[in-house]
């Protein structure tokens, strides 16, 4: 999974992000947008003040307003919110948008599959993405119609009179709306993601019989030629496989199972789950060989297997499908740093020529210069060993790219290589080195690999000498102070590794699969909660068509600001808007020098404005991409507290600048008097 | 205006609603397929449907008959509320990011919704599928994940033929991948192993609707299915849609070569993979059988003059007769100007003949040798093309009652002219006579035994046992050959080619410039590597000398020239072609190390220009214009 942002809730809030896009606290920026709603709100109420009373009376009309703000903001009394928002429900329920949503989703679901091909390498990730964008694009809809159409509909029956002349705060209207409105989002939402988990939990639930078969034994096994390795289709099969088999093809896969022989030194741990377990037998040197029944990993899951019976007429029965209900919890190093071919420190990798620039690469050298020094280094400071208490083997999991320069031998995968290193400074203190662990990298593919805690490695001294050479432990020898480097290199010559700084990762205990689903909808709820704020705050002032305009704008700014931002940037290729048309119309290429003279001033100026213009208008909204969490659900990741937290920090943020914004805009309104 | 005018009006209002709705309904009816009694469509059953429908069968705009509307594909249509156009730009765009981002996944599933909505699109399906097949698949680093994604692309294309059946350029690219990208990618060897056993792909081929390739169409017997065999199958099916729809979109001369040539390629494919053998055989028969019906085929020229590339030699018989005719009609006197035979003299300098070549054709015909023969008949080919119009010269020259005639018959010359040059020019650009040579001798029992002793001396390379094993017999004091090495192995399978080269010198020459020989080259050249490694010479006349030299002269063989074995005869060097080489290289730099210091001093002044060339004349580099040898 593509992981750009490693936010530590804190940091963000009171210090802002540091590296390569740094950013002001979020503190600051929140505390913008109450300040900034707030003399939006009165700089509107002012201009409409004007027409009516014109600028001075306006100016007195307004001064009362804020006068008024501070009592009326902390005179809020929950109950009458409450009976506001209860109202909005009432309201919300007869327009019977939220039925209409929920039909049209449910239509979605039950319509859905002929849009999705269960038959790609990964369908959990068509399933789960399928139902998140459709939820989040109705919840949105929804959020945006009851709150558009609420207030300026009351004002244009008049019905607004019946609660106005109440004893009710503008800010109580407001934010009882908001509530109200969102009480209900949140109904339905929590009624879409639960039919969504039972959705998606039956379409990817499966299993799968052996062959054609009527018989499910180990009679439908087939011996593997130990040279080549390779089953009847000619794939290759896992090392240690001595017979397979082949399922049938269910949802457009089927699985090779596998006999794999799994030998143990009887003094060690023995298998604790022997369902899977054929039979047993002792080498000549004492060892121990289970051979043991293993689904071959495919569209991203296996089927555990349940052997019973002995010999060839063992009957073999394999379970639902397991692996694509996944949270992985991921300890990310602190930071990423590369050295090049001459061991000198980087801050990127090298470049292969790929547009995307997510991953640096590291070089194996070449048959001409065969010691490269290129590694990719990543830091883990402050490493939570506590996650890993009691385990002897440390699962660490990659997602590399690889890239060749030649073809290589084709049979074979690129080889790539981990080290473990004490992070103390080398010239002072004695550091711990383990040795290489050799891998067959797996490109596109999150790998993992298991390490044993104790590593081979050798100490040495900030002279350069070896002073000792043994086994030490991960965590009490090379993390001593608990801070460790691991460097990947790649084994290949003239072949290239990419990594990014999520690219590899120590996995810890995996987080509950449906309480991550939970979190990921709390994203869409989060989003939901700021375009009903929005909306609520903008039909103050706007009738129902122009604050709905005024909503999906926001929305098309907070999903495409990235996209808007580099349309608007000055250099651009083909130059601003009005460029850009004229080149259009007049078929002159992107490049081409205008002819000079006014005409062409004028517009470039006039583009250098809308470009301006543009960028600005982008950090208006919302950034969406911090409150979508689709790509954790999708790849199987659990969502941290750190991402939560700056969630609810925006949308909170939010809601209380738009409120305080409504709160301005219906006052100046003076609709009851 | 009171309430029954009112009344009255929406009254009128609903019944030319109503009354529109009948044209409207006849206008836009869709059509339906007709099923006869086998269950099969059958067009003459069916309805045509209302104009609309018609005219979009007519322009395969969309889905017209109500039994090919896919609702998926409708259901997204209609979802895009008339924004079709931006939501297909949308998709395009989320298709490139995600390819960027290397988000594949994702990437097909927007590609199998952005054909739902643009399925009558061609180029969407062919771009995208060839983005799938070609530049996603090598992305990936294990070749099973590389063959993975080829076949996405190829499933994915196939997906447009329901959308699209009556266009062959879905099937025609569907051939080509499943041929090319199959069968000449690096990892050809693994792709085909590979291929031979999926089933499951097999399956797919199918398609849902049945109208894709049954899978016992392209199974070669124990080689199991075969990708060229499918590509042929494809391109079979394109025949039949051109047939049956009459819409071509390719030149007749490309269109009708890709059938018969995946069959060569299908043997070429199984040659390099197994032994040879009689199916193999059979294979390079029936491509030989399909090459030459290709070659009696009438095809359109770009012109539209109909040609056939078999029947050159009856066109060059009748351009003789042609000419008789035309001589016997206008006989002029053959040393005057305008005669054949001056004419013909005079394009010998503007047809730019070689120096050889007019020596060449001074020789009287049987006093030639063969290679003479060949040199002189290349010019002569040259002649002719060039011959055009000579005729017409001729024809003004005819007596005044003959001249309509002497017309008439130059312009009957101009036309075989023409045609015998399209049918010469399509032949060289799709090789047909080479094809035809190569077909035809790979058919032939002497080829199958030259292959497999080829066969069995590269396995016994493989296997790195590069001599003989002798035994010794000591009675006799003789030494046996128990087993053929690689090495002698090799030389046996040497001499059966040659015999295969020799045995028709006429098509000789097509067989030398081609893909055989090029693999016999190759050949030679690991018998070569086996000689180096066992530390023996290369044998003086070598039985393919004459090949290496030819190629060597052209820069094109590491293998030892007569030259080299000259020069290590005569002990003037090791005879390693990459010792001379290197020898040659170095002579090369050093004259560039003189050329750049003069080049230096000459920049220094006037005075020290003539000192550098009087040392560059000194050694040589430079000739002096005025000298003799100049």
């Amino acid at each position: 999974m593509v992981v750009e942002e490693f936010p530590n809730f804190l940091q963000w809030l009171i210090s802002g992000s540091g590296g390569d896009n740094p950013s002001q606290p979020a503190l600051l920026v929140l505390a913008g947008i109450a300040v900034a709603g707030a003399l939006l709100g009165i700089f509107v109420g002012y201009v409409i003040a004007s027409f009516r009373h014109g600028p001075f009376e306006a100016f007195y009309v307004v001064a009362q307003v804020i006068g008024g703000a501070i009592p009326d903001f902390l005179g809020i009394s929950l109950r009458r919110v409450w009976a506001i928002a209860r109202l909005a429900i009432k309201e919300a329920l007869r327009r019977k948008v939220i039925l209409v949503t929920f039909g049209i989703f449910a239509l979605t679901l039950l319509f859905g599959g002929w849009f999705m091909n269960a038959s790609t390498t990964n369908p959990d990730r068509i399933y789960v993405n399928f139902v998140l964008w459709g939820t989040q694009l109705l919840v949105l809809l929804m959020g945006m119609l009851i709150s558009a159409f609420s207030l300026p509909e009351d004002i244009k029956n008049k019905t607004i009179y019946t609660v106005v002349t109440k004893p009710v705060r503008s800010t109580e209207v407001v934010l009882g709306r908001i509530i109200g409105f969102g009480v209900l989002g949140t109904l339905l939402l929590t009624l879409m993601g639960l039919i969504s988990f039972a959705f998606v939990w039956r379409g990817l639930s499966h299993t799968h019989r052996i062959g054609d078969a009527d018989t499910q034994t180990l009679a439908e096994f087939y011996e593997i030629d130990q040279e080549s390795l390779v089953d009847k289709r000619g794939k290759r099969v896992s090392p240690g496989t001595v017979m397979a088999a082949e399922t049938e093809s269910v949802s457009g896969h089927r699985h090779r199972i596998e006999v794999v022989t799994d030998v143990r030194d009887p003094r060690k741990q023995q298998p604790v789950d022997e369902s899977n377990i054929w039979k047993q037998e002792v080498r000549e040197d004492g060892r121990n060989v289970y051979y043991r029944l293993l689904t071959e990993l495919r569209a991203g899951h296996v089927h555990p297997v349940n052997v019973s019976g002995e010999g060839r007429d063992a009957e073999v029965a394999l379970g639902n499908a397991t692996g694509f209900f996944r949270a992985r919890v991921p300890v990310y190093s602190s930071a990423l740093s590369f050295f090049d071919r001459k061991g000198e420190m980087k801050p990127s990798g090298i470049s292969v020529g790929k547009e995307w620039e997510y991953r640096g690469y590291v070089d194996g050298g070449s048959f001409m210069a065969p010691t490269s020094l290129s590694e990719a280094m990543f830091t883990f400071s402050n490493f939570p060993k506590s996650r890993f208490d009691g385990q002897d083997v440390l699962p660490i999991e990659l997602t590399l790219a690889v890239f060749r320069t030649t073809k290589g031998t084709i049979t074979k995968r690129v080889l790539g290589s981990l080290r473990f290193e004490s992070s103390v400074d080398k010239k002072v203190e004695s550091r711990f080195i383990s040795e290489p662990i050799i891998f067959e990298t797996n490109e596109f593919n999150v790998q993992t690999l298991p390490i044993n805690r104790v590593q081979p490695g050798r100490v040495v001294a900030p002279d350069g000498t070896v002073l000792e050479e043994g086994f030490f432990d991960l965590f009490d020898d090379y993390a001593k102070n608990g801070d460790f480097k691991v460097f990947l290199r790649c084994e290949d010559p003239n072949q290239y590794l990419g990594c990014a700084q999520g690219d590899i990762y120590f996995r810890a205990e995996d987080d509950n699969y449906f309480w991550n689903f939970v979190k990921g909808y709390f994203g869409i709820w989060c989003q939901m909660m700021i375009i009903i704020a929005l909306g609520v705050s903008l039909s103050t002032i706007l009738n129902s068509p122009v604050t709905m305009l005024a909503v999906v704008v926001a929305l098309v700014v907070g999903f495409f600001g990235d996209f808007i931002r580099t349309l608007a940037t000055p250099d651009v290729s083909g130059g601003g808007p009005i460029e850009s048309f004229v080149r259009l119309i007049t078929q002159n290429n992107m490049e081409s020098p205008l002819e000079t003279g006014w005409s062409t001033t004028l517009m470039e100026q006039c583009d250098n404005l809308i470009v301006y213009l543009l960028d600005k208008v982008t950090y208006l909204a919302p950034d969406f991409g911090r409150l979508n969490f689709s790509d954790f659900l999708t790849f199987g990741y659990s969502i941290d507290t750190d991402r939560i937290l700056v969630a609810m920090s925006i949308a909170i943020g939010f809601c209380i600048g738009l409120t305080i914004l409504g709160y301005f805009c219906l006052k100046t309104r003076e609709i009851a008097k | 205006m009171n309430k029954s005018s009112t009344f009255v009006r929406k009254i009128i209002y609903l019944a030319i609603a109503g009354a529109l709705l009948i044209p409207l309904s006849l206008v836009s009816r869709p059509a339906a397929r007709g099923v006869n009694n086998d269950g099969a469509f059958d067009p003459a059953l069916g309805d045509p449907g209302g104009k609309l429908a018609q005219l979009r069968d007519e322009y395969d705009l969309s889905q017209a008959k109500l039994m090919e509307i896919d609702p998926a594909s409708e259901t997204m249509k209609l979802a895009s509320v008339g924004l079709r156009g931006v939501a297909v730009n949308m998709l395009w765009m989320q298709a490139a990011e995600h390819r960027k981002k290397e988000n594949w996944d994702k990437l097909r599933s927007t590609l199998n919704a952005l054909v739902k909505i643009q399925p009558n699109f061609i180029k969407v399906w062919e771009y995208q599928a060839h983005n799938l097949s070609y530049n996603i698949s090598v992305e990936f680093d294990d070749y099973e994940y590389r063959y993975h994604w080829v076949k996405e692309g190829i499933k994915f294309l196939s997906e447009g033929i329901p959308y699209n059946y009556r266009n062959h350029r879905i099937t025609d690219n569907l051939g080509w991948f499943c041929g090319q990208k199959i069968g000449r990618s690096d990892e050809k060897t693994q792709f085909r192993q590979l291929f031979r056993k999926d089933k499951d792909f097999h399956e797919a081929m199918l398609l849902t609707d049945k109208r894709g390739i049954e899978p016992d169409l392209y199974d070669t017997r124990e080689y199991g299915h075969d990708n060229w065999k499918l590509a042929y199958q494809w391109y079979d099916k394109s025949r039949r849609l051109v047939d049956k729809y009459g819409e071509q979109y390719l030149a007749d001369m490309m269109f009708y070569r890709k059938r018969p040539m995946q069959l060569m390629s299908q043997a070429r494919g199984l040659n390099n993979d197994f032994e040879a053998n009689e199916i193999i055989q059979e294979i390079w028969r029936d491509a030989n059988k399909e090459w030459e019906q290709l070659g009696e085929r009438e095809i359109r020229s770009s012109t539209g003059l109909p040609i056939t590339f078999s029947g050159l030699s009856d066109l060059d018989s009748r351009l003789s007769e042609l000419r008789s005719e035309m001589d016997e009609l206008v006989p002029s006197d053959p040393e005057g100007w305008g005669s054949r035979a001056n004419m013909m003299e005079a394009l010998k300098t503007s047809a730019q003949l070689s120096e050889r070549q007019l020596q060449v054709l001074e020789i009287p015909v049987d006093e030639r040798s063969e290679e003479d023969s060949l040199i002189a008949a290349n010019a002569e080919k040259k002649l002719q093309k060039k011959s055009r119009g000579v005729d017409l010269q001729i024809a003004e020259n005819a007596a005044p009652e003959k001249l309509v005639e002497a017309r008439r018959l130059a312009k009957q010359i101009d036309d075989v002219m023409q045609k015998m040059q399209f049918s010469e020019s399509y032949s060289d650009t799709i090789n047909y006579r080479y094809w035809d040579i190569r077909s035809d001798t790979e058919s032939k029992d002497i080829t199958v035994d030259a292959r497999q002793a080829l066969w069995r001396a590269q396995e016994m390379k493989r296997a790195s046992i590069f001599d003989d094993e002798l035994q010794f017999d000591s009675e006799t004091g003789e030494r046996k050959i128990v087993k053929r090495g690689a090495i002698g192995l090799f030389e046996e399978a040497f001499d059966k080619w040659r015999a295969v080269i020799d045995q028709s010198p006429a098509d000789q020459e097509e067989l030398i410039d081609g893909e055989l020989i090029d693999d016999l080259m190759d050949s030679s050249g690991e018998y070569y590597d086996m000689l180096r490694v066992t530390g023996r010479e290369w044998p003086a006349g070598f039985i393919f000398q004459d090949i290496i030299d030819a190629r060597a002269a052209y820069g094109e063989s590491r293998l030892p020239t007569s030259q080299d074995v000259a020069d290590r005869i005569s002990g003037k060097s090791d005879g390693d072609p990459l010792t001379r080489k290197r020898l040659e290289e170095e002579e090369r730099r050093k004259k560039q190390e003189v050329q750049a210091a003069t080049r230096k001093e000459l920049d220094k002044g006037g005075e020290e220009v003539g000192s550098g060339l009087n040392r560059l004349k000194r050694d040589g580099m430079v000739i002096d214009a005025d000298s003799d040898d100049g």
